[in-house]
């Protein structure tokens, strides 16, 4: 009874948005029983297009797109949970997409490009017409749960930009190899590496492929760099500007796209899968492997990373995906060496339903970790009362 | 199914029937522009009296109007063009002097609505409706309609404008109060009347926003939008350099601080 009344409010839960995944986590997310299923890609290729053609119809401009897509991909692997239409998504990812990237688009027009856009002009239905009403009420009530799911992190990457810069940079020909890493850079929204990867590497990737496309060899890429420090941490970039890229993640970004110039059929065209034969994807994704098997690198770049980032930094890598404030004990606790995958997946899920306390969004991460690390000797002598949340997951969440 | 859904398709007399009410509410909008074009569109059997009215309309002595009406010409040749649909095409190229004169008649010119015409012309001529030389025989005419032009009451508008695009109504009337009627315009020519005025400043704030729009809609060609960003984009700068360190720091889980550490090396972005 004593003890009731000297508890103060709740703290309540903090959220923050998860701006880079990796390989691994989206596998362990991509489990998820409504996601597993083998249509899942088909899904994927079908609505990113879908959401392309309706851009294209409306002409909104690539960074649009580019973010719309992002957020939907985070939708639908985060909220596997919720029932909704993955199209409904899609428009609702474009709507809040328009507005971040101020380029304003009623819901009605957004939704009416979903239809209009492959029929010709005498056809088109004006959006205006009423029979997109019941349409854009579901957009705008999905653009809440859109919100949610971003944290209100309106941040996105958008590689297209980078490349410019890169090719002039590399004086690389504009009407060769600047357009297809143009087009590549699209396709790239039908994969996952938008997630994992930031616009750096995803730039690069784009560009390693058209080179590879065109048969045009950068000096820069292929000379190992003299200064020490690249060298060990693998990177054979000379510019500054992408030092930080690491050849493995670009070379995973480049086979991400490989892979799907391998798969996509028809009618889910890609643009450079509609301009090269598979038979060229193929030859180039031998000339890509034996690039990694020369540098001795893996296919999937950003998880081995994530794993030795572990060791070396007691488990700060993943401090971005703590929903509750119980999950920020792991600078203090030791990690488990097996990974448990529900628990990480929980930790990776979008937390839908709370039993008590208000969730806050928080943009900065390092705050949030901050914050969550004070109230968590609170939360931690009151077992008893948080034991779903708190006891079970926590020491397991640390993947090795 | 959606054509089931599309505006019906009339015989010529209700057409024209039709298209006249549409002409008479006209507003300022894209959407109406479009509108109106797409009734052409799906009404092309009549196509030939559907321009007789429009013909008809822009003889009306009412500028906004015929101004309005120029919208449509540039929705409907866009239509067109998309769809190689030869018979408007060639009616708009044929009547392209027609709708000029109309609109900015070389008697009477108006500046604001030279600005806008010559825009439009431009953007027919990126579509492909007009050759080089005739687009800019079109642009040279209109150029010297503006030089020439001397009606002060929607000009005064067209200085307004110019001078805060952004200003509102009634502080037009404050700064400009000549622009409202009072004074007598030069030579024989009628005096435009304040509510046409006070119409045509609702609708150029209308045009506004589509302007602002055209800033980042991208075109229809299919390099157009990559060769767009190659002209604007700058080189390699700091910002950018600040930028990926960011990324790279979340998507590492590290500190900016520890990842200059594992990448210290950093040459000026200055010197490359």
């Amino acid at each position: 009874m004593t003890d009731q009344a000297n508890i103060g409010p709740h703290p309540s839960f903090v959220h923050t948005r998860k701006q880079f995944f990796t390989q691994q986590e989206i596998e362990i997310l991509s489990s998820h029983p409504k996601l597993r299923s083998a249509k899942e890609d088909s899904t994927r290729l079908q609505v990113v297009n879908l959401m392309d053609n309706m851009r294209q119809h409306i002409r909104l401009p690539t960074r649009t797109l580019a973010t719309g897509v992002m957020y939907y991909h985070t939708f639908r692997l985060t909220r596997a949970d919720l029932e909704y239409s993955p199209y409904d998504a899609a428009s609702a990812s474009l709507f809040v997409a328009c507005k971040i990237e101020d380029t304003l688009k009623r819901s009605k027009e957004i939704i009416a490009a979903a239809k209009n856009y492959r029929l010709s002009a005498a056809e088109q239905i004006p959006w205006d017409s009423g029979n997109f009403d019941a349409g854009a009420k579901n957009a705008i009530g999905m653009e809440r749960l859109v919100l949610e799911t971003i944290g209100f992190d309106f941040r996105s990457r958008v590689p297209q930009e980078m490349i410019v810069k890169l090719c002039k940079y590399w004086c690389l020909p504009k009407d060769t190899v600047y357009r297809t890493a143009f087009d590549a850079s699209l396709d790239l929204y039908r994969t996952y590496a938008p997630l994992k990867m930031t616009s750096g590497i995803m730039a690069l990737a784009c560009i390693e492929l058209a080179l590879k496309i065109h048969n045009v060899t950068l000096p820069s890429l292929d000379t190992t760099d003299e200064d020490g420090v690249t060298k060990q941490t693998g990177h054979r970039y000379a510019t500054p500007i992408v030092k930080f890229a690491d050849r493995g993640r670009v070379m995973e970004t480049v086979h991400d796209l490989l892979d799907l110039y391998e798969h996509a059929q028809a009618p889910f065209t890609t643009r450079l899968g509609a301009k090269y034969s598979k038979d060229d994807f193929v030859r180039i994704k031998l000339e890509f492997k034996q690039i990694m098997e020369t540098e001795n690198l893996a296919r999937y770049a950003s998880s081995d990373e994530l794993e030795s980032d572990e060791i070396k930094q007691n488990g700060s890598t993943d401090n971005m995906d703590m929903d509750t404030p119980q999950s920020k004990t792991r600078s203090t606790t030791t990690s488990p060496k097996e990974v448990n995958g529900i628990s990480k997946e929980e930790s990776l899920r979008e937390q839908t339903s709370m039993k008590e306390g208000t969730l806050r969004y928080m943009v900065d991460i390092e705050r949030a970790k901050h914050e969550k690390e004070v109230v968590y000797d609170y939360f931690h002598d009151k077992t008893e009362e948080y034991e779903v949340e708190e006891e079970v997951p926590k020491p397991k969440r640390r993947r090795q | 199914m959606p054509t089931a859904e599309a505006e019906a398709e009339w015989d010529a007399f209700e057409a024209r029937l039709k298209f006249s009410t549409l002409l008479g509410s006209l507003s300022a909008s894209v959407a109406a522009a479009q509108k109106a074009a797409r009734f052409l569109m799906v009404n092309k059997h009549c196509g030939e009296d559907l321009f007789e009215v429009a013909l008809e309309w822009l003889e009306k002595d009412d500028m906004n109007l015929r101004i309005k009406i120029w919208g449509i010409w540039e929705e409907l040749s866009e239509m067109a063009m998309r769809e190689q649909h030869v018979d408007y095409i060639n009616r708009i190229r044929d009547n392209i002097q027609h709708f000029m004169d109309n609109i900015c008649p070389p008697e009477r010119p108006i500046a604001a609505n030279i600005r806008i015409v010559r825009k439009g012309v431009e953007r027919m001529h990126k579509l492909g409706l007009f050759s080089n030389t005739r687009a800019k025989e079109l642009d040279e005419m209109l150029k010297h309609r503006t030089s020439s032009s001397q009606n002060p009451d929607l000009d005064a508008v067209e200085a307004a404008h110019k001078q805060d695009p952004g200003e509102e109504a009634h502080d037009m009337k404050h700064r400009w109060p000549n622009a409202f009627g009072d004074n007598k315009p030069s030579g024989a020519k009628r005096p435009t009347d304040k509510k046409q005025i006070e119409q045509r400043i609702e609708e150029d704030r209308e045009r506004h926003k589509r302007l602002k729009e055209s800033i980042w809609q991208i075109g229809n060609g299919e390099h157009e939008e990559s060769d767009k960003m190659w002209e604007e984009c700058s080189d390699i700068d700091e910002g950018d350099l600040m930028a990926a360190e960011d990324e790279t720091s979340e998507m590492l889980g590290i500190s900016i601080d520890e990842l200059r550490r594992r990448f210290p090396a950093q040459t000026p972005v200055a010197a490359v």
